[in-house]
């Protein structure tokens, strides 16, 4: 079964939250652990894709992405 | 690590479920309510990951405090009930400032904020403390006694020099070894050699070069960090360290990209979006053409080396891009055929990996060394068909297409150092053991550039 490590935040934002997670898992991966990550963000928009850049930083496109009931049919 | 859409969600992602779910008439009418309906929700979510690997590591975005995270919290600290005690370990990552006029380090934020993390009932297992100089041991065993923890478990989470170090940081401070204590994992030493020496040449290069990134900046640098680490990852092989110069596209329509531009020994126009500074970016283009400097252009950068190259090296003077003037004369970039009937702008770009099919013995292909690549795109315009003859005939190599042909997602030019730009981003297939062949090559090219000229 798998087990859970859940990393918050607090005082300011652009802790590197992000940059201890990936750094952590880092680590457990190079001891062998196979693991996966998570990202939550407490935002009402239902994908991350239309959030603004200025204060989210990048808007990183992954392999598969979200679609919508609009896109799925025009994909060339 | 290659995650997916399943990796991540938002607060609107689980309202949009559960108010389906509500709809569809699945809780029977019931009240229905942030706990438990929401909450479960998250919890359910955060579960499904859960399948084939040893550890979920989640990251909650937000500050502790804030309205938004309030839920998500809840359903974190409900977590162990579900799952076990031993099976769930909340890290925390706070901030212990130093104050200059005082000459010390204060740990009153630290303080609050855990307290505020034991108002909502978590109550933190390690403490990530992130501050300037390395807690000497007092302060550990202060805050440590304030916020309910063992002194081992507050770890410095000192500033370094580049992010690749952080993991060697951690490792000598003892927090990969506390967690698998924690969590009683089952796991060996890890072996850290290999990360080590890769920092190492990220840290002390025999070689820096400078790169010139043109676009509209301002407060927008870090939108680019896929892009400069990419950079970073592609001269590690040549021990090169890219120096980042930042030109506003604008300045180049002030200055000049003979004034703007001297002494750079590669050029990138990177994505980006609207109308505002694109002249700059067009110039930058031809100065890097035209004086043979190293380039790469990426999405709008592609499509702008499109514009340039028409317009100085194919005689279409009035050439652009329909985005910019919507009906002009030789519109070389225009809206792609599939977008020309989709209105609502959420969820509707040519978005996610597509397959590319790359021209034998281009730059490109040399590069990828293969000839099937796929590529991760983030767009709505593209090359237009219309013009393909036109800038073929002129010297404009198109290297790489989609696989019906019908797409253009690579341009490059024969004769030159290097001068290759794409219609998808590369930057986001670069890691720091695996680089990118295109940013590999172009980081070589600039280095050559350096030295040759």
């Amino acid at each position: 079964m798998a087990k859970f490590i859940f990393v918050t935040g607090g005082v300011v934002s652009s802790l590197g939250k992000g940059l201890a997670s990936a750094s952590i898992g880092n680590l457990l991966e190079s001891r062998g652990a196979r693991l996966t990550f998570l990202k939550i963000d407490p935002y009402i928009n239902v994908d991350p894709g239309t959030m603004n850049p200025y204060q989210h930083g990048e808007v990183y496109v992954r392999r598969p992405t979200w679609t919508s009931a609009t896109t799925s049919g025009s994909r060339p | 690590m290659t995650v997916g859409r399943r990796n991540n969600f938002t607060t609107g992602r689980i309202y949009h479920d559960v108010i389906m779910k509500e709809r569809r008439g699945d809780y029977l009418g019931g009240t229905v309510q942030v706990v438990p309906h929401i909450t479960d929700e998250i919890k359910q979510s955060i579960r499904a990951r859960a399948d084939g690997v040893d550890l979920v590591i989640c990251e909650i975005g937000g500050t502790v405090g804030d309205i938004e995270s309030l839920p998500f919290l809840e359903a974190i600290r409900q977590l162990p009930y579900d799952e076990g005690r031993e099976n769930v370990l909340y890290i925390h990552v706070t901030l212990v400032p130093y104050l200059g006029a005082a000459c010390e380090l204060k740990t009153k934020p630290t303080q609050h904020s855990v307290n505020k993390l034991r108002e909502i009932g978590i109550q933190p297992n390690i403490l990530l403390c992130r501050t300037d100089r390395f807690l000497p041991p007092e302060l550990k065993e202060k805050i440590a006694l304030f916020c309910n923890l063992q002194k081992d478990e507050v770890i410095t989470a000192k500033d370094v020099d580049t992010p690749y170090e952080v993991p060697l940081v951690f490792h000598k401070e003892g927090l990969d070894r506390l967690i698998v204590d924690r969590l009683r994992l089952q796991l060996g030493e890890p072996d850290l050699r290999e990360w080590d020496s890769l920092v190492q040449r990220i840290k002390y290069p025999q070689h820096e070069v400078t790169v010139a990134l043109v676009g509209k900046y301002v407060g927008l640098k870090e939108s680019y960090k896929s892009l400069t680490e990419a950079l970073v990852h592609g001269g590690i092989d040549s021990a090169t360290r890219p120096l980042i110069h930042w030109v506003e596209s604008e300045d180049i329509e002030r200055r000049g990209a003979e004034r703007a531009l001297a002494d750079v020994d590669g050029i990138i126009v990177p994505g980006g979006f609207g109308g505002r500074g694109i002249e700059g970016k067009v110039s930058a283009i031809r100065y890097a053409r035209e004086k043979q400097v190293p380039f790469l252009g990426l999405c709008l950068g592609m499509q702008c080396a499109v514009i340039e190259f028409a317009r100085n090296a194919a005689g279409l003077r009035d050439a652009n891009s329909s985005e910019f003037v919507p009906d002009g004369p030789s519109s070389v970039i225009d809206l792609m055929s599939d977008q020309r009937k989709v209105e609502e702008k959420g969820g509707t770009m040519r978005l996610g990996a597509y397959p590319c099919i790359l021209e034998k013995g281009s730059r490109a292909h040399e590069a990828y060394g293969r000839t099937e690549i796929m590529e991760r795109h983030r767009h709505r315009y593209e090359f237009n068909n219309a013009y393909r003859d036109r800038l073929t005939k002129h010297g404009l190599v198109l290297s790489g297409l989609s696989p019906d042909g019908r797409l253009v997602e690579i341009i490059e030019l024969p004769h030159h150092p290097w001068f290759v730009a794409t219609q998808f981003h590369p930057e986001f297939n670069s890691r720091p053991r695996r680089p990118h062949p295109l940013f590999q090559g172009f980081m070589r090219a600039t280095l050559q550039h350096k030295v040759g000229g």
